[in-house]
């Protein structure tokens, strides 16, 4: 179990300001979901937590992360995942020319064997389809089970922290569900999550704070039950208002088509 | 008959030694995507080791220094340069390469001078008599060793983490880094792998028949760039498969130019060449490298 903690975060990409001074704070054992709009900041976020900004030419301009009060925002992220904090990449990005099996090796490379193996055992349970297809080529998994490879070689470094950055982006409602659930017992189970989601009902369902990000800065915080019924959130993320210009707009549509 | 099975044993004896070559050119490219055009630099330097070391230490120990020093070399290249460039583009880097060639081959050359080192080697100008073939017993240690040493190779780029680890990399170096693979160490052990196999390579390159080591000992190196270049730059199989076909090409072109007089004098050392031309034109990737796909 473990704190996440991030303050007055500024991020650039050479001249451009993608993060804007952005503070939050991943309890100890919960989840917290980072919601916003394409390009408000959501993976900019993860990626100075998990250290990777190097990769996009971006880096940390100011502000602090930390974890257990212990900074984390100058470590390589090979570091920031023996620190115990562990990101599931935006898109899976498995590694598919490697067994399921070899991917799951990867990720607990730098854990040591027993714990390993402990964390296998516990991967298999979660996901009883990646031990069946242990042997199989990743690229050969479906979206889902893909989803799933991405989910347990995360988890076999053992994180204290999972970063999860839209892990039901382009799959079947019934396969969300299923990983909304994984996620569920993942945390029962002591790993705090910090979850971004363009899901926004699924991800407020499942959280229990949340931020939504609008250009870089928090525009939102609260309870993920008092976002989900604060109207603002309903309206713009949610699509419920109770004029229904949903309606309104559909008619138009089916006025040019006709 | 005899003639074209003794050049076919040579031709593949010395395309094993191109493929040890190849296949350290083929995990810096893996693991770095740099091209590294300072590998016949790292070869010339191990080769130099075990020449002026031998009449010291004796011929194993002086191989043994010769293949760490080789190794070394080829780490703090990875360290004090690759490692500490801003450079944007791997493109770069590979010029960056070349730079570092020049300077390693320069003072190598500027220390050999005019001489000719002997490697010392325990085989010297031996021959076996198999029915008939006549075969150089350098050229049969240089098989059996080039192939334990890329079986040793293969095995643990399969079934180590230090493998799981280089092509997790290769495959995609900020998941790889996610998961928490060093991705110095990768590069790194990479640079000292393929440093080591080139040294072993020199020795081969440098005994019976050939004379010994002198300044242009190199240039033979330059024939494992078309072999990794034909297999694929990102293939270790393609780099094996490339070696074995420019040997092969190599020993068989020089052992019938004077049936191929019509080709002029050396077409042996251009054969390589020409092969590597003539596979990218019909497969732009190499025999085993990734193809490069565009969705439209």
């Amino acid at each position: 179990m473990a704190e996440l903690t991030v303050g007055d975060l500024v991020v650039d990409y050479g001249p451009v300001r993608a993060l804007r001074g952005v503070s939050m704070r991943v309890p100890s054992g919960s989840i917290v979901a980072v919601l916003g709009a394409n390009g408000a900041g959501k993976s900019t976020l993860l990626r100075a937590v998990s250290g990777t900004l190097r990769f996009h030419r971006g880096r940390v301009a100011r502000g602090e992360i930390a974890l257990d009060g212990t900074r984390i925002d100058e470590l390589a992220a090979a570091a920031v995942v023996r620190r115990g904090v562990t990101q599931v990449p935006e898109g899976r990005r498995v590694f598919a020319r490697m067994t399921v099996e070899e991917n799951l090796r990867a990720g607990g490379l730098g854990t040591p064997r027993r714990a390993a193996a402990r964390a296998r055992e516990r991967v298999h349970e979660l996901f009883p389809v990646l031990a069946e297809r242990a042997r199989q080529r990743a690229g050969l998994l479906s979206g889902g089970e893909q989803q799933m490879l991405a989910i347990g070689r995360a988890l076999m470094a053992e994180p204290s922290v999972l970063l999860l950055d839209e892990p039901t982006l382009g799959l079947a409602p019934q396969m969300a569900a299923r990983i909304a659930g994984t996620i569920k017992a993942i945390n029962a189970a002591g790993t705090s999550v910090l979850l971004v989601e363009q899901n926004v009902a699924m991800a407020l369902a499942l959280a229990s704070h949340a931020y939504v990000l609008e250009v870089g800065s928090v525009a939102l915080e609260g309870p993920a039950a008092t976002l989900a019924d604060s109207d603002e959130v309903r309206r713009r993320y949610l699509g419920v208002s109770d004029e229904s210009p949903g309606l309104e707009a559909r008619a138009g549509l089916s006025r040019w088509s006709a | 008959m005899i003639t074209f099975l003794e050049l076919l044993v040579n031709g593949i004896s010395i395309g094993a030694v191109y493929a040890l070559i190849a296949l350290g050119f083929v995990v810096i490219f893996k693991a770095t995507e740099v091209v590294n055009f300072a590998h016949a630099s790292l070869l010339l330097a191990g080769g130099y080791v075990v020449a002026r070391l031998h009449p010291h230490v004796g011929f194993w120990l002086a191989l043994l220094i010769g293949v760490a020093a080789a190794a070394l070399i080829g780490a703090l290249v990875e360290f004090l340069i690759i490692r500490r460039s801003k450079a944007s583009s791997h493109g770069v880097l590979a010029i960056v390469t070349i730079g570092v060639d020049i300077v390693l081959t320069t003072e190598l050359t500027r220390q050999i001078g005019a001489e000719v080192l002997a490697m010392g080697d325990p085989w010297e100008s031996g021959v076996l008599h198999i029915g008939g073939v006549t075969i150089a017993e350098t050229r049969i240690v240089a098989l059996v060793t080039a192939t334990v040493l890329i079986a040793a190779f293969l095995l643990a780029f399969k079934f180590t983490g230090w493998g799981v680890a280089m092509r997790a990399t290769a495959e995609d170096p900020e998941t790889a880094a996610l998961m928490g693979v060093r991705l110095g160490r990768v590069s790194l052990s990479a640079w000292a792998v393929a440093g080591a196999l080139a040294a072993v390579a020199a020795l081969f390159l440098c005994v019976f028949p050939t004379p010994g080591l002198d300044r242009s000992s190199s240039l033979a190196a330059l024939k494992a760039f078309p072999a990794a270049i034909l297999g694929g730059l990102d293939s270790t199989t393609g780099a094996l498969v490339g070696g074995l076909i420019v040997g092969v090409t190599e020993a068989l072109m020089t052992g019938y130019q004077d049936d191929l007089s019509f080709l002029g004098r050396g077409i042996g050392d251009v054969a390589p060449f020409l092969v590597m031309i003539v596979i990218l034109l019909l497969r732009p990737a190499g025999l085993f490298g990734t193809k490069e796909l565009a969705r439209v």
